[in-house]
């Protein structure tokens, strides 16, 4: 199944994924096994039988967390309801409307306004321009990865460090080499973005106190060629955390924005790279750093990665990565290639 | 059991305590009326109306909750807001659409909304609260229970739901909502205004991780739930 999926046309994944909602004992659930049996030999239908017993053992454990209001409860939601309806208003119908109107026109006024100041407010004079990615509205999630335990089927690692997933995504505890050159490791989205295609890129990090030797990145790139030893690939838009302080670098090195500096104890830290086919902007808990042009190549499709670097002591658990987040502005499947497709 | 969103039998009263049936509702034109109709009514004032509302969605609204949010307390405060939400935004609700799918369309918005507001606030177990008025079924092994006689299913059952807690949160949301709800994907891509297509393709990775897990640990006899997933390549 490593193939990319196609759920728009594919029939068979259609049936499947119809039978897997419906359930046991549905006329959708009984196509789908039909199918199975009669393609038994084919390769993944294993697997779709192994699909359709944990569907099974679903609708067997369906009272699962499943509660029901008791008196109490109800009491309170019908006397929250009884003190709405004597709240409420009597308003004739014309009064409605008159309310509506005034509502809309109020807003439009309010709406316009602020759409005449706002981009100038934030950007302030003489910041760099983000190419409209501020009124970007990025809608639809098509990556979510949380590191509690695993590192999700669609990331693939690289480099010189051992990454672990455990309660976040870390370095493997090593020991000392007593030198200060970085090592690195890291993991990459294995779908690459077409790079006229607006992302957003959100990561939840964390750094304990006196992480000075962990360095944790987010970064974009053109190419899947990573140095083995550093973990770098010749060009890349990345956002950082080194010691106490966030900052941003450019595919030619140039460290670009201000730099935000953190506070020195343990603490989440939530980094949102925007991007789109020339310009990018990086905001570190919810405050801009930088934006302007990030000087990736227009016409290459992008990869998504997490990294971290590592000099001399140990620092495991000092620096991890909580969760990440790839956000479109609207689902197109098959728009986020597949590794495969493009020739890696 | 859970009783099915929109499904019309015997109604009871709202704030009546279990085996109370109020005379005037019993087999009466406004109990077996749709639940649009019974919105129509409310839209016009009418309390009773939306009495039997929350008692046909109470067990969904609430069941829902617990399922996306595991925080009892969370449960009860939400599960409050949205019947009062939903009486006290009744107007903005417009036939054809169907109730269901407008009525968890608040109860998702309010979820999301507390789960921000939560961010990273850890969960109490539910074992230990004690809250007036609801009633849970909450250990994944007391299900499989009473599920099934066969030992070794009710190991897998009892697995496979404690797995669907450590789901990505909108993949275990599409199967909340189409497995526990019956939500369809139409219904599903109203309230989540995502596409159909991609809420497929979730439901089929969701239920594809929970497969894993299963396989893997008949497979390798490995600790459930803490396998990566294999993908991980050789490093120097």
């Amino acid at each position: 199944m490593t193939q990319a999926m196609d759920f728009e046309t594919d029939e068979k994944l259609k049936l499947l994924t119809d039978a897997l909602r419906a359930g046991p004992g549905s006329p959708e659930w009984r196509a789908a096994i039909a199918e199975i049996q009669a393609h038994a030999s084919a390769a993944g239908e294993d697997e779709h039988q192994l699909l359709l017993r944990v569907r099974e053992h679903l609708a067997s454990g369906r009272s699962y967390r499943e509660i029901r209001a008791g008196a109490g409860f109800t009491r309170k939601v019908i006397e929250g309801i009884e003190r709405e309806a004597e709240a409420r208003p009597r308003l004739s119908p014309n009064a409605n409307w008159i309310a509506v109107i005034a509502a809309v026109a109020i807003i439009s006024v309010v709406a316009v306004v602020a759409f005449m100041v706002w981009p100038t407010a934030r950007n302030g004079p003489g910041a760099p321009g983000d190419g409209g990615l501020e009124r970007t509205k990025f809608v639809e999630t098509t990556e979510s990865i949380t590191f509690d335990d695993s590192i999700g089927a669609d990331w693939q690692t690289f480099g010189f460090l051992t990454l672990t997933a455990d309660g976040g995504l870390k370095p493997m505890s090593m020991e000392s080499s007593g030198g200060k050159d970085y090592r690195g490791g890291g993991i990459y989205w294995d779908r690459q973005i077409p790079a006229d295609e607006p992302v957003s890129v959100e990561a939840t990090m964390m750094l304990q106190k006196g992480s000075g030797d962990g360095v944790v990145q987010l970064f974009v790139t053109d190419s899947r060629e990573f140095e083995t030893k550093s973990a770098t690939s010749p060009r890349e838009l990345v956002v950082y955390l080194k010691d106490g302080e966030a900052k941003v670098a450019l595919p030619d090195g140039s460290v670009v924005g201000q730099g935000t500096k953190l506070k020195d104890v343990k603490q989440n830290v939530d980094v949102r790279l925007a991007m789109n086919q020339k310009d990018a902007v990086v905001e570190v808990n919810q405050q801009r750093v930088w934006a302007g042009e990030h000087h990736l190549p227009a016409d290459r499709a992008r990869t998504i990665g997490l990294r971290f670097l590592v000099a001399g002591n140990e620092v495991k658990d000092q620096v991890s990565v909580q969760s990440l987040r790839v956000m479109q502005l609207e689902k197109k499947e098959g728009s986020a290639l597949r590794a495969q497709d493009s020739g890696r | 059991m859970e009783r099915k969103p929109g499904s019309n039998s015997k109604p009871r009263a709202a704030g009546a305590a279990k085996g109370e049936e109020p005379a005037d509702l019993k087999a009466s034109p406004l109990g077996r009326s749709s639940d649009e109709e019974l919105m129509r009514r409310t839209q016009n004032g009418d309390k009773q109306a939306f009495a039997l509302i929350y008692e046909r969605y109470s067990s969904s609204v609430l069941s829902y909750l617990y399922r996306m949010l595991g925080n009892v307390e969370d449960v009860e405060s939400i599960g409050q807001e949205v019947f009062l939400r939903a009486f006290r935004f009744a107007p903005t609700y417009r036939f054809p659409e169907k109730f269901s799918t407008w009525l968890f369309t608040i109860t998702r918005n309010l979820a999301i909304n507390n789960a921000r507001r939560r961010k990273r606030s850890p969960v109490r177990n539910v074992t230990e609260l004690n809250l007036e008025g609801i009633e849970v079924s909450s250990d994944p092994y007391q299900v499989a229970l009473r599920a099934t006689d066969n030992l070794e299913t009710q190991e897998d059952i009892a697995r496979v739901l404690k797995a669907l807690e450590e789901l990505p949160q909108d993949q275990k949301e599409v199967i909340v909502l189409g497995v526990f709800q019956d939500m369809s994907y139409a219904q599903m891509e109203e309230i989540t205004k995502t596409k159909a297509v991609t809420l497929r393709s979730r439901m089929f990775h969701g239920l594809r991780k929970l497969a894993k897990m299963i396989g893997g640990e008949e497979e390798e006899g490995s600790e459930f739930g803490v396998q990566g997933s294999g993908t991980k390549k050789d490093v120097p």
